[in-house]
């Protein structure tokens, strides 16, 4: 958004037209200390507590360590077993949406991309549908996350390659794409749903309301290397990315393979999200709000921003499932219905804020 | 920065389906000169530029930069060699003006000349030469179009290459910047570089450049020393509008007068 004919006066009024660069760096391991708290609080609470004491002397014991310090077994079991492998995996797919939502509003230039934008909601949910109503059952209980793995990669994949024509991809053409392959996909979707039967359709609409519920330790080894790479990998493009938010070629008079950057990041991030949702089911605006939120606080510049952006997924995906599965107990909320009563408001807020002060995202 | 890069083209066609938007295109930037591209909307200005910066490609011709086809060059070896100054720049996120001029830096990265006193040198003399420097903390998007037109010649300048393009550099400037921004090129041309811009107004193609290459319908209607190219009988055929042309005051150069459509009435009726 740029400005051009706002008075010196107005310029001078707006809240943050200045900021310091270097200061932001350091605010990573506060951030890494926060997400650390917020999973150590979150395996914690419960109907059965364990203080945050127990929680890390069952822990450092799992691994060898003896720590002295008193729990019983009934809270090593419940915090081994079922809230430990739940946090690590909310951990997972909030870092996997958090990056993956600040690397694609970087490629696009658009503070408006996300995942679901390039077909990764839309395909997760036809495969993860497909399965369920069509009995895709090969693969065991693996059937239903390979399944919508495969949808939400493949849908990806055909945006990108239907919007690369002569060897270069507008950006425009690649949301259209994203546009029109995921209506594709809802009305596919939307059939199968119509097809489905009473028992169907309570699993379609358990899994498209997300959930962390499934969680297990087979669940978090699975999904573990599929996102933890990709993660990394993507942090070495973080230069890279900056000088695309500059402009498609002025990125490329700096000496950057724009096209290279581009397949190689919605590839990477197809990657995650796609196993994100397919043992998370569809999880709204992590992906779109958490890069809004962390570029506030530190900043656009990449190098920041993609950790941060990872950090604070992690974080705010862990305490939106306490919420979930302690609200209302002894019910649990869809994790998807949580994040997006947070991330919905929150994006009204930062859209005004942005039409009030015109400073940029 | 390394000197004396020629930049040519030679019989250069470049197409958009199957419209031809430039043509025969045979022209040759000098180092040591600052050639200027001028002519009426539409006749293929920025794409001669484009081509020129490899953002295009050639129908038929060649671009060769220092005799190697541009297209030989790997991308991050042409970013050490030239830069690209865009007609605008728009910014969705709010880098600071500091965080612009410094991704100028990005093809020095990993080479001998991008080492950390390099390129706060380099960062530092180009925010001060554009007089940047007071702006260095304020975030992009909240500039104005002359502030950020600078702030970016800022970031190409710290690109610190021997070839620089300039897309009207001039455009969104007041006349006290669009002569800082003309004597910057001239510097640089003065110092070695090779210097082409897109620039709209005849008289300050007239002041600066060496070279001025006139564009009509995509073909080059005349190229020379401003002097040869810019005579009234030209200009009124190549611009559909009469002028005249009169001795500057100050410069040894040609000055243009544009005249209007009441004089071709006037004109008509005496």
């Amino acid at each position: 958004m740029a400005v051009a004919e706002s008075s010196a006066l107005e310029r001078g009024l707006l809240s943050r037209p200045f900021r310091s660069g270097t200061a932001s760096r350091r605010l990573l391991p506060i951030l890494a200390l926060a997400l650390a708290a917020a999973a150590i609080f979150a395996t914690g609470y419960g109907a059965v507590s364990i203080s945050p004491s127990q929680v890390l002397g069952i822990i450092l014991a799992h691994l060898g360590l003896d720590t002295g310090i008193a729990y019983t077994d009934q809270q090593d079991a419940i915090l081994w077993a079922i809230r430990l492998p739940r946090v690590v995996l909310g951990c997972l797919v909030g870092a996997a949406l958090g990056i993956s939502g600040a690397a694609l509003q970087g490629v696009f230039r658009n503070p408006l991309a996300e995942p679901a934008l390039v077909g990764v909601a839309g395909g997760g949910s036809l495969g993860a549908v497909a399965a369920i109503v069509l009995g895709f059952t090969v693969l065991g209980r693996w059937s239903l996350p390979a399944a919508a793995f495969c949808g939400a990669f493949i849908a990806t994949l055909s945006v990108y390659a239907i919007a690369r024509t002569e060897h270069r991809t507008s950006i425009e053409t690649l949301i259209l794409m994203g546009i029109a392959v995921n209506a594709i996909t809802s009305a596919a979707t939307g059939y199968l749903t119509f097809q489905a039967d009473d028992a169907e359709l309570r699993s379609i609409i358990f899994w498209s309301l997300g959930s962390l519920g499934g969680s297990t330790w087979p669940v978090v080894q699975i999904v573990t290397p599929f996102i933890l790479p990709a993660a990394l990998l993507i942090l070495i493009w973080s230069r890279a990315l900056n000088l695309m938010v500059l402009g498609e070629s002025e990125a490329r008079h700096l000496g950057v393979n724009t096209e290279r950057v581009r397949l190689t990041l919605i590839g990477l991030t197809a990657l995650m999200t796609g196993a994100a949702v397919a043992v998370a089911g569809i999880i709204g605006f992590v992906g779109l709000v958490v890069p809004h939120l962390v570029r506030l606080v530190v900043g656009p510049d990449h190098r920041t921003l993609l950790p941060a952006s990872a950090l604070g997924g992690a974080t705010l995906l862990v305490l939106a499932d306490l919420a979930a599965r302690t609200l209302v107990v002894p019910a649990e909320l869809p994790l998807g219905v949580v994040t997006t009563m947070i991330g919905g408001p929150f994006f009204l807020w930062l859209l005004y804020r942005s039409k009030r002060t015109r400073i940029g995202w | 920065m390394q000197s004396g890069l020629p930049l040519q083209t030679t019989h250069l066609s470049v197409a958009a389906g199957d419209k031809l938007l430039i043509e025969d295109i045979s022209i040759s930037a000098r180092p040591g000169e600052i050639t200027a591209i001028a002519g009426p909307n539409g006749a293929g200005k920025s794409t001669l530029l484009k081509a020129l910066a490899g953002d295009l490609e050639a129908a038929s011709g060649a671009i060769l930069l220092d005799g190697r086809p541009l297209s030989a060059y790997r991308p991050r070896d042409l970013a050490r060699l030239r830069a690209v100054l865009p007609q605008q720049t728009l910014l969705t996120f709010a880098f600071t003006v500091e965080e612009v001029v410094a991704m100028g830096r990005h093809p020095h990265h990993g080479a001998a000349t991008g080492d950390h006193a390099s390129n706060q040198a380099a960062i530092e003399q180009a925010m001060q030469t554009t007089e940047t420097t007071p702006l260095a903390q304020r975030t992009y998007p909240t500039l104005s179009g002359g502030e950020q037109s600078r702030a970016n010649l800022a970031r190409v300048l710290a690109q610190e290459t021997p070839v620089l393009l300039l897309d009207e550099p001039t455009a969104a400037l007041d006349i006290r910047h669009q002569h800082l921004v003309l004597d910057i090129a001239r510097e640089l041309a003065d110092a070695g570089a090779t210097v082409v811009a897109v620039l709209h107004d005849l008289n300050l193609a007239a002041v600066y450049a060496d070279q001025l290459i006139l564009l009509d319908w995509g073909r080059v209607a005349a190229s020379g020393p401003p002097r040869e190219v810019l005579t009234a009988e030209r200009l009124r055929s190549v611009f559909a509008c009469p002028v005249a042309i009169v001795s500057h005051p100050v410069h040894d150069c040609p000055l243009v007068i544009p005249l209007g459509h009441g004089a071709v009435a006037e004109r008509s009726r005496t």
